[in-house]
């Protein structure tokens, strides 16, 4: 499950990286190369207009201060009540003076006493009205520094009527004689706003501002709003954005706030980010819902594959790739349920001969009879042949049952009930043989008489036991027990024979596991190559022994009834 | 909630400002060398009830003659002082205005300080306390709107009791308000012949005449009259005689039954941080020059000695002037107070 998603994801990864991701990216690029030409256009419309406002001012200040010392050197100007001829020729200077000037200045001319002797303008404002002897406004000024032209800003606060006061003390002789003074009225300097569409205020230091595009920048009491005056280039006021740029002029008795609206530039590009945005959330959604749908359909063939060779994984062989679609993946799929129709059969076949091969060998395992015995007892039978002709006919007789049964073919399996009739023959042989020497016990379970066993399971125990247990001993007694234990039919044959060394007892355990027997010991091999191949591993024979005490073998067998195999 | 929204807005909008300026920047190399040196924090912070045309011409002179920058914080004399005592921001430097009878009794918040003008102010205006100079001599009077008082005659408390002035009359609440704290002063004193305590009969007659209408700040009474909004107001002689002088239809009535003048201060708050700049700004204000323009041009009584009274207004010595007494009225503040919401409040429930 997880290899599908990652599958899926490469897919829908590739989707977007190739397709959304540089589309996005391209369109926001564009969208901020766009608004930055704006911004720039707008930055450079604001410092043009802040650069020719501060240039406006300083030149009519210049002028202006130029005038004033042109007026101040003629001769006689504050002598007395001017006569006709007199203020003829200060009017030709004043307005010679005032028509080189761009703006419309007028012009004051007081006496000591702060009269107006001469003026081209109107009455002279409020802030020419102050009593002598008080230092206020322009006058502190200019008795700070008489014979400099100061300049001062006037009204500020007012919301008409602001006037830019440049004014001179006339001095002679260290007595005051009167004052010069141009005044520059807000209303004059509108020509200046018109210049742009970018708003400017002019303020005094201290923000009383001199003249305004918009008041909405302006306090109550017609100063620059705090914001404004404390703000950085990107302005917030009013809810609007701004682009501030600030110039001092003349020598920063002045300064020039030039702002530019930038708040439909702001909101445009809010709103095309937003719309950027909104985009790829939808090109997104829309991709992952589409190519969902899209993998599934081209990697369902691919998943089918996958499927099967998982289960073929788990050694699930008949499952098929069932692929409708006619493309690479059915070539795949058919290539795929080719190899595992030859690999399943091939390995029916396996399977097949290895059966045959168990059954084959089994067959030539179980028909093995130790030559010994058949020597030993033919040997006996031909004394008995001439001692008692009667015994050695029922030895043969035995024997011939013996031989009859080991050579029957037809079945591998017998109840055990049946294998002990033949065991009897066996054991008459050898009470034949040995007489009193050997003797023989059984104790066998009642239930364990139907149990099926390997056929000649019993014989080569006892046949062990008589081989190795003598020894240089003179009897022997061998005892057989079979029972079930836990569902397993447990078969004891037990003497108190010499018993076997311990070197002669672990060369025989490691016989018994090896595949092949090159050994002597050929009659427990077999029953235990026999009993593996039958019931498989954890059946068998297990060989105990102690040096002059015995041996004991234990025969391990699934208890089956005869009735459960069929 | 809305604003919130707003700013919040706001906000971001200027972040996405920035980010395109940051690119446009990075891709076009646009040198924004803009901005300007910021001018905050040195700035000389001024707590002043007075009316914003009063203050203006004074603090830009004063900007102007020391290179101070002046950051003015307007509002009603009772609220500025609370601010003053809870450390407001920004903190306050000067305390400029209120009267006497009302920041005496909180005199604790201001620095000793003692003007370099104190020989010519006068007598009665002397700075006694060490930290309360005297700025400017108010008298209470009536103001009213020439238009709408028709055949009405109004010369005195007494005439204020009119039923045809019922709700025409404009008055601020004493407790917010200096100038309408000192009429109540004004009133007991004048109404109650010398015993402020047996003025309260014409209190209670006169807010009953004032029909449940009671003003936040000082500035709403001269405003109101000079626009017409009341026939009638109370208030302190500036506040009105700024309207005479400009030619509004408005006239100062004195009152016959006594006029109360009460100077207001000027004061360095404790733990200022613009100490030196406050004195200079104590001296200024209390200077010839500012005097002399503040009674030729402002129409304000001088508290100095070299400047005359101001063009316009009567001569001091011709009003029926009256005194209290600064310590009873300091002491009684809050009883009074409490007595004339009292009677306030009857007035509104009996109607």
């Amino acid at each position: 499950m997880k290899k599908e998603r990652y599958f899926r994801e490469e897919l829908q990864r590739l989707f977007i990286g190739l397709a959304i991701v540089p589309a996005v990216s391209i369109t926001l690029i564009c969208c901020f190369i766009f608004m930055g030409l704006l911004l720039k256009g707008r930055w450079e419309e604001n410092t043009a207009q802040g650069d020719y406002t501060a240039k406006q001012l300083e030149q009519i200040v210049t002028t202006c201060s130029q005038e004033l010392e042109r007026l101040e050197s003629l001769e006689g100007l504050f002598d007395g009540e001017p006569d006709a001829a007199k203020r003829a020729r200060i009017f030709e200077e004043i307005y010679r003076s005032t028509s080189g000037l761009e703006y419309e200045a007028d012009f004051y001319m007081l006496d000591a006493s702060r009269q107006v002797i001469l003026t081209d303008g109107d009455e002279a404002p409020d802030f020419l009205r102050i009593a002598p002897g008080i230092s206020w406004g322009i006058f502190g000024s200019m008795e700070a520094s008489p014979g400099k032209t100061v300049f001062r800003l006037q009204n500020g606060y007012r919301q008409k009527g602001a006037a830019l006061a440049l004014g001179r003390a006339v001095c002679a002789g260290g007595r005051l004689q009167g004052y010069l003074i141009f005044l520059l009225n807000d209303s004059s300097l509108q020509p200046i706003l018109e210049h742009s569409a970018a708003q400017t205020v002019v303020t005094d230091p201290f923000g009383w501002a001199f003249f305004s595009s918009s008041s909405a920048f302006l306090t109550d009491s017609h100063q620059l709003s705090r914001e404004i005056r404390e703000g950085d280039t990107w302005l917030t006021c009013n809810r609007q954005f701004y682009l501030l740029s600030v110039r001092s002029a003349c020598q920063g008795n002045l300064l020039v706030y030039v702002l530019s609206d930038i708040h439909n530039i702001v909101i445009s590009l809010a709103l095309n980010t937003a719309l950027v945005i909104t985009a790829l959330l939808i090109m997104t959604l829309w991709v992952f819902a589409a190519t969902r749908k899209v993998t599934e359909k081209k990697t369902e063939d691919f998943y089918r594959i996958l499927d099967v060779m998982d289960q073929g994984k788990k050694g699930n062989l008949d499952c098929r790739v069932q692929v409708e679609s006619n493309n690479e993946f059915r070539t795949i799929a058919d290539a795929y349920n080719g190899m595992i129709g030859s690999l399943s059969q091939q390995m029916e076949n396996n399977r097949r001969m290895a059966e045959l091969v168990a059954i084959s060998q089994n067959r030539q395992l179980e028909s093995q009879f130790n030559p010994h015995f058949l020597y030993n007892t033919l040997e006996t039978i031909r004394y008995m042949c001439r001692i008692e002709p009667e015994t050695a006919s029922r030895m043969i007789f035995c024997l011939s049952g013996l031989l009859r049964y080991s050579l029957d073919s037809s079945r591998t399996e017998v109840p055990l009930k049946e294998d002990l009739e033949h065991l009897n023959n066996y054991l008459t042989i050898l009470k034949y043989r040995f007489g009193t020497r050997l003797c023989c016990t059984m104790d066998v379970e009642e239930r364990t008489l139907d149990c099926m066993t390997p056929k000649l399971v019993l014989q080569p125990m006892i046949e062990n036991a008589v081989r190795y247990g003598f020894g240089d001993r003179e009897t022997l007694s061998v005892e057989l027990k079979a029972y079930i234990h836990e569902d397993h039919l447990v078969m004891i044959c037990r003497d108190d024979g010499a018993g076997m060394t311990q070197a002669a007892l672990s060369e025989l355990s490691q016989l018994l596991e090896q595949k092949e027997n090159r050994s002597r010991h050929s009659g427990l091999y077999n029953i235990h190559r026999r009993i593996q191949l039958l019931y498989g591993h954890p059946y068998g024979v297990e060989i105990r022994s102690t040096e002059g005490r015995g041996t004991t073998l234990i025969i391990t067998l699934p208890a089956r009834r005869e009735e459960n195999i069929c | 909630m809305n604003k919130i929204r707003g700013q919040k807005r706001i906000r971001f909008l200027r972040l996405l400002c920035r980010a395109a300026l940051l690119t446009s920047a990075a891709l076009i190399g646009l040198g924004c060398a803009g901005g300007k040196e910021q001018v905050s924090g040195g700035e000389l912070v001024i707590y002043c009830p007075h009316p914003q045309d009063f203050i203006d011409p004074i603090v830009s002179e004063f900007e102007a003659r020391t290179g101070i920058s002046v950051l003015v914080c307007s509002g009603g004399t009772a609220e500025l002082l609370e601010q003053v005592a809870a450390g407001g921001t920004p903190p306050c430097d000067i305390f400029w205005g209120g009267s006497l009878s009302i920041t005496s009794p909180r005199k604790e918040l201001f620095d000793p300080y003692v003007s370099v003008n104190e020989p010519q102010i006068r007598e009665e205006f002397q700075n006694r306390e060490g930290n309360m100079t005297r700025f400017t001599d108010v008298p209470s009077v009536i103001m009213i709107n020439t238009n709408l008082i028709g055949d009405i005659p109004v010369e005195g408390y007494e005439d204020l009791l009119q039923p045809e002035l019922k709700g025409q009359i404009a008055m601020c609440d004493p407790a917010a308000s200096s100038s309408a704290w000192e009429h109540l002063i004004n009133m007991l004193y004048a109404m109650g012949d010398g015993d402020p305590e047996q003025g309260w009969d014409y209190v209670e007659r006169f807010c009953e005449n004032l029909d449940g209408k009671l003003l936040e700040r000082s500035s709403q009474v001269y405003e109101g009259v000079a626009r017409g909004q009341y026939a009638a107001g109370l208030t302190f002689e500036e506040g009105g005689a700024r309207y005479a002088a400009s030619g509004s239809p408005v006239r100062l009535i004195y009152m016959k039954e006594g006029v109360l003048s009460t100077p207001d201060v000027v004061c360095i708050a404790k733990n200022s941080a613009h100490r030196k700049e406050a004195r200079q700004f104590v001296d200024f204000v209390t200077g010839y020059d500012a005097q002399s323009v503040i009674a030729g041009q402002l129409n304000r009584r001088s508290v100095r000695t070299d400047v005359d009274e101001p063009e316009g207004l009567p001569d001091k010595s011709g009003l029926p002037a009256i005194q209290d007494d600064l310590e009873l009225v300091t002491a009684r503040r809050e009883q009074w107070l409490e007595h004339f919401s009292k009677l306030y409040e009857k007035g509104l429930s009996s109607e």
